[in-house]
């Protein structure tokens, strides 16, 4: 015996339940796919789409919105054809208040237009932009923790029985996807960012020499080296291109950052493998330049490169675009008037040789531009002449370079470093001096 | 732009007005390559009717520069509007170029 | 759809030719002004459009004047947006970042300045033909 049924559900309360159980499917669908996409980039495209397919739509699209511009921008947008994707995502933005979108953004409120042509919200301009044309919209707000996300619009959609209370849920958890993942993005961006500036520093103190002097015969060079940031621009190299000759290099990176320092990696191990046997620096710092002007970035360098003989203390200079060297001498301390080329990456140049001779007992200083640029917390530069005058007075000490940067920081008092701060210097020591 | 070469006390002087760009730069290249050609040292360029310049420009100059040193010559720039003396320290060239504010601090240096 | 058409933008479209770089410093000037920059950070960007229109023509057109360059700009309140588009052969500018050593592009002057007048200097990957580069710069707040 057939046993009556406790209630009778009639057609329509059926076809009630069964949306219901759809709508909860892909609500735990789509709940799934929120919690386990952690890319925004895959994340996006592949709720829209879901979104789309489940209404029955023609398209589907998300604005951001711009907290910096005020505006609503494409940030993904699903239609039947790529090209009207590509006209939104490049060219519509919206202003708040501007229009459904812009409403919905400017209210916080969902809007259901069942016939867009009529709405006096609804502008023309997209759809004339893309040839499509709108019927009808859902445009919901996407609203996180830290206030207005964007907006979702489901456009053209065929379905009609669709739940609007579930949609509006739906948002609320996918706002909060949103903003997960845009805080996973920026988090792996800011640990990303701190990684490559670790390796560049790294890189860049590999480059420089391990030791920071070195003595052969009567010569001794010796450098004085601080970065301003964690990477700084500035490098300096000894090298014995033949023997009994002593190369020193100082240069200055223009740029900061992981770039400047990857570059000044690439100025010093081309300037090892062209400075080996050459005995000319002009030769040497014209074929570093052929072999930079090609350099990414736009970048360049300014760079003295000196040569000396350990046993004469004859001294070959060659200059592209660096500050002028001091030769330190009886008196006056004197900066060296030496014919320069063009910084190393700007374009093809012969650079000339400037001969020099040092005497016993002599020292040639070079710097960058970061030790007389310094400046005071009043905004005033140390200055290239205050620091001839300290050299003036400290002609005869040992320890030049540390009373330089002593008076540098003595003036700088609170104010940071704003540029690397680098000296090298060149000294022939007198017979006998016991220095 | 419009080049004169202008006689100053004696010396000779390249004087472009104007705007010197990717189109007009071929036009001053020529006349410092000339001078250039003609081994004149200093080689003195007055930019004061100079209004803008772009790296073509400055290319120009470091391209007359490289002439004039491989005759142990000079060259020389009067003259520079603040905008474009700007561009030349920050391309770190101002210290390349011997730059004056008249050509009779040219003479008397 | 209820939106409208941008009308803060204006396109320009010039032949690869040296003679109307003129013309692009004269429209880039204006839209500095409307976009509100002061004088120095809108020279720095007009400077490096030009720089931008020469490298295409040097390069991407090795001075073919038959081609074209299409700029669109942007003008925002205090934001700039140029694309500089050309049919030319594909530039690979990989990474803003630089980060490989033997990377050889034509270099010098020209790239540095518009690194220095522009916040975002990056090629769009996205173009199917020629390049388009885009470049993005924001009134500075210190200097506004």
């Amino acid at each position: 015996m057939q046993t009556e049924p406790m209630a009778t559900i009639s057609e329509r309360e059926l076809a009630t339940l069964r949306k219901r159980l759809e709508a909860l499917e892909t609500m735990s669908e789509l709940s799934s796919l929120l919690s386990s996409a952690i890319e925004l980039d895959e994340l996006m495209p592949l709720v829209i789409d879901r979104a789309k397919q489940d209404m029955d739509a023609e398209a589907c699209s998300i604005l951001f919105y711009n907290r910096e511009t005020n505006k609503l921008e494409f940030e993904v947008a699903i239609c039947a054809e790529d090209d009207t994707c590509n006209v939104l995502k490049k060219t519509i933005s919206l202003d708040m208040g501007q229009g459904i979108a812009g409403w919905v953004a400017e209210q916080q409120k969902t809007l259901v237009i069942t016939d867009a042509r009529s709405d006096p919200r609804f502008f023309q301009g997209a759809d004339a932009a893309t040839g499509f044309v709108t019927r009808n919209m859902i445009a919901v707000p996407l609203i996180g923790r830290s206030g207005l996300i964007g907006v979702a619009e489901i456009i053209n959609f065929n379905r009609q029985d669709y739940d609007i209370e579930l949609i509006e849920q739906l948002c609320r958890q996918f706002s909060i996807s949103i903003e997960n993942a845009i805080y996973h993005r920026d988090a792996i961006k800011r640990e990303r960012l701190k990684q490559e500036l670790e390796i560049a520093a790294t890189v860049q103190q590999s480059f420089l020499p391990a030791t920071p002097s070195c003595s052969r015969n009567a010569v001794s060079v010796s450098a004085f080296s601080r970065p301003a940031a964690q990477v700084g621009g500035d490098l300096y190299d000894f090298i014995e291109p033949v023997d009994g000759m002593l190369g020193l290099l100082i240069g200055d990176v223009s740029g900061k950052g992981i770039s400047a320092a990857l570059f000044m990696a690439k100025v010093i191990s081309d300037f090892r493998f062209l400075a080996r046997g050459e005995r000319s620096p002009g030769t040497v710092l014209s074929r570093l330049n052929a072999s930079l002007t090609n350099a990414p970035r736009g970048m360049f360098v300014t760079v003295m490169y000196a040569v000396v003989n350990t046993g004469t203390g004859g001294v070959t200079l060659a200059c592209a675009g660096h500050p002028p060297a001091i030769h330190v001498a009886e008196s006056p301390a004197r900066a060296l008037a030496v014919p320069s080329g063009p910084p190393l990456g700007i374009m093809d140049f012969t650079y000339p040789d400037t001969p020099l001779s040092l005497h016993p007992g002599e020292r040639l200083l070079f710097v960058t531009d970061g030790v007389f640029e310094a400046k005071n917390p009043q905004g005033e530069r140390w200055g290239y002449e205050t620091m001839l005058a300290v050299i003036e007075q400290n002609s005869r000490q040992p320890d030049l370079m540390k009373i330089i940067v002593d008076a540098v920081d003595l003036f700088a008092a609170s104010s940071p470093q704003a540029d690397d701060i680098t000296l090298v210097e060149m000294h022939l020591h007198a017979p006998h001096s016991g220095e | 732009m419009k080049i004169e070469i202008v006689d100053y006390k004696g010396m000779k002087v390249i004087s472009p007005a104007g705007e010197i760009d990717m189109h007009s730069s071929p036009i001053l290249r020529k006349e410092i390559m000339a001078f250039v050609g003609q081994r004149i040292t200093p080689l003195v360029v007055d930019l004061k009717e100079v209004t803008y310049i772009d790296s073509s420009g400055i290319a120009t100059f470091v391209e007359g520069l490289k002439g004039a040193m491989s005759y142990g010559g000079k060259l020389k720039l009067l003259g520079l509007a603040p905008q474009i003396r700007e561009i030349f320290s920050f391309s770190k060239l101002d210290k390349v170029f011997e730059i004056h504010s008249s050509a009779d601090d040219i003479i008397q240096g | 759809m209820p939106r409208t058409q941008e009308n803060n933008r204006f396109i320009l479209t010039i032949p690869a030719d040296a003679r109307w770089l003129a013309i692009v410093r004269a429209a880039i000037t204006k839209a500095c002004e409307l976009a509100a920059f002061p004088p120095t950070e809108a020279g720095h960007i007009v400077l490096a459009v030009d720089e931008a229109c020469s490298n295409v023509i040097k390069y991407a057109y090795k001075h073919d004047p038959f081609q074209k360059i299409v700029l669109t700009v942007k003008v925002s309140d205090r934001r700039l947006e140029v694309f500089v588009d050309d049919e030319g052969p594909r530039v690979r500018l990989e990474d803003l970042q630089g980060r490989s050593l033997d990377d050889v592009r034509p270099g010098g002057l020209g790239m540095h300045l518009i690194r220095r007048a522009f916040d975002t200097v990056a090629f769009d990957g996205r173009k199917r033909r020629g390049n388009r580069l885009k470049l993005v710069r924001t009134v500075s707040e210190e200097k506004a």
